[in-house]
């Protein structure tokens, strides 16, 4: 059941660029942006540590760099996973260009954007991956939210996949580290 | 702490990122302000300042709904006295779906619709259509509560473009009059739902 609709997903997605690079039209572009841009909006909220400024801004960077290349995609992988990747660049370029951000920040606004859900539970786990360095996030978010495998994230990131495998594993440990301390808190 | 000797995720540390959101909404303004960079790049093409010509994908139909007001068909407004000559009438709506494959109207599309629209007046038939804006919002219930979503509920073939509402005897005849609507000669399709009688 899986394999069809990634089928049929796959098909939908042709339809829709065939007809954005045919007409070129707001409409046709708006159909591809609420298709995609709520996965892409919270990957990027989670790579840049609930920063709601940060992933806007990979948001739009990622749709003007696809709207340009969209006509080179050569469908090897899915619509979804080459815009993942096309943002996943963008938070990288972003890591390297701004200072850390204070670990309050990120609680006030992991809070402000999931104050609807009132899942505890869901809020420390987010915070608990929020709060860890870049690198490690990047893998933890890839791989265990995401599910994307050690080769995949290994060619999203260009790093090895033992260092995607060491990586995760060191995330994993201070994730339970974290949750356990917010839980002593509690 | 390791789970396991490989530092695997526990079943339940499993469900809880099982449980995190895969999805979330922007704040509204952001498609627009992507919209008019691209714009400005030349990636998406500039349209003209009269609204409804710059519904890019909406068929002729939604052009002749605007004529349709404009002629004095009443926008919107379902004629509750049966038509001249008809027996007791049904109210039926025709929902008017663009294809990929349909090319972009024209004036002589529209042209096509309006006319085809006088022929049923003609035939001392009520009816009127409705202009559908661009944009639109999605409403489900996601996890125990109601989600808005920006867009549309979209089909991935076909895109609602607009509707005529139109008399009839029954479906068959409603529906002979259909295949005479010229959405289904440019590729459109039309579904048919009778308007219920509460």
């Amino acid at each position: 059941m899986k394999i069809l609709s990634t089928y049929l997903a796959k098909l939908a997605d042709r339809r829709l660029v065939n007809n954005f690079l045919a007409q070129r039209d707001e409409q046709s572009f708006r159909a591809l942006y609420h298709r995609h841009t709520p996965a892409l909006y919270q990957l990027a909220l989670r790579l840049v540590g609930w920063n709601v400024h940060e992933a806007e801004e990979v948001v739009q960077e990622t749709w003007m760099r696809a709207a340009e290349a969209l006509g080179k995609f050569r469908w090897e992988s899915s619509l979804r996973s080459w815009l993942s990747g096309i943002a996943i660049n963008r938070c990288r370029e972003l890591y390297r260009q701004r200072a850390r951000q204070s670990h309050e920040l990120v609680a006030e606004q992991l809070v402000e954007e999931n104050s609807a859900a009132n899942n505890f539970e869901r809020l420390d786990l987010e915070q608990a991956i929020a709060v860890l360095p870049n690198g490690y996030r990047q893998v933890l978010v890839l791989h265990d939210v995401e599910g994307y495998t050690h080769e995949e994230i290994s060619r999203l990131l260009d790093i090895e996949v033992g260092t995607s495998k060491s990586q995760l594993s060191r995330a994993r440990s201070s994730v339970r580290a974290s949750l356990q301390d917010l839980a002593a808190k509690a | 702490m390791e789970y396991g000797s490989h530092n695997m995720l526990s079943p339940e540390e499993a469900r809880r990122f099982a449980a995190l959101a895969r999805e979330r909404a922007p704040s509204d303004s952001l498609e627009d302000r992507i919209i008019g960079k691209l714009k400005s790049k030349g990636l998406i093409r500039m349209t003209t300042s009269i609204r409804f010509w710059t519904l890019p994908r909406l068929t002729g139909a939604l052009a002749a709904a605007v004529v349709l007001l404009a002629i004095g068909f009443g926008m919107g407004k379902w004629q509750s006295r049966p038509a001249q000559g008809h027996a007791e009438q049904s109210l039926f709506a025709l929902f008017l779906y663009d294809s990929p494959e349909m090319a972009p109207d024209d004036s002589s599309r529209v042209m096509e619709y309006v006319n085809w629209a006088k022929s049923i007046r003609q035939s001392k038939r009520t009816i009127s259509g409705e202009k559908l804006e661009d944009g639109g919002r999605v409403l489900r219930r996601e996890q125990g509560q109601v989600a808005i979503h920006d867009g549309y509920l979209t089909d991935e073939k076909n895109m609602l473009g607009g509707y005529f509402l139109i008399q009839a005897a029954d479906f068959e005849e409603a529906a002979k009059i259909a295949t005479s609507c010229p959405h289904l000669k440019h590729g459109g399709v039309i579904e048919l739902r009778q308007i219920a009688r509460i």
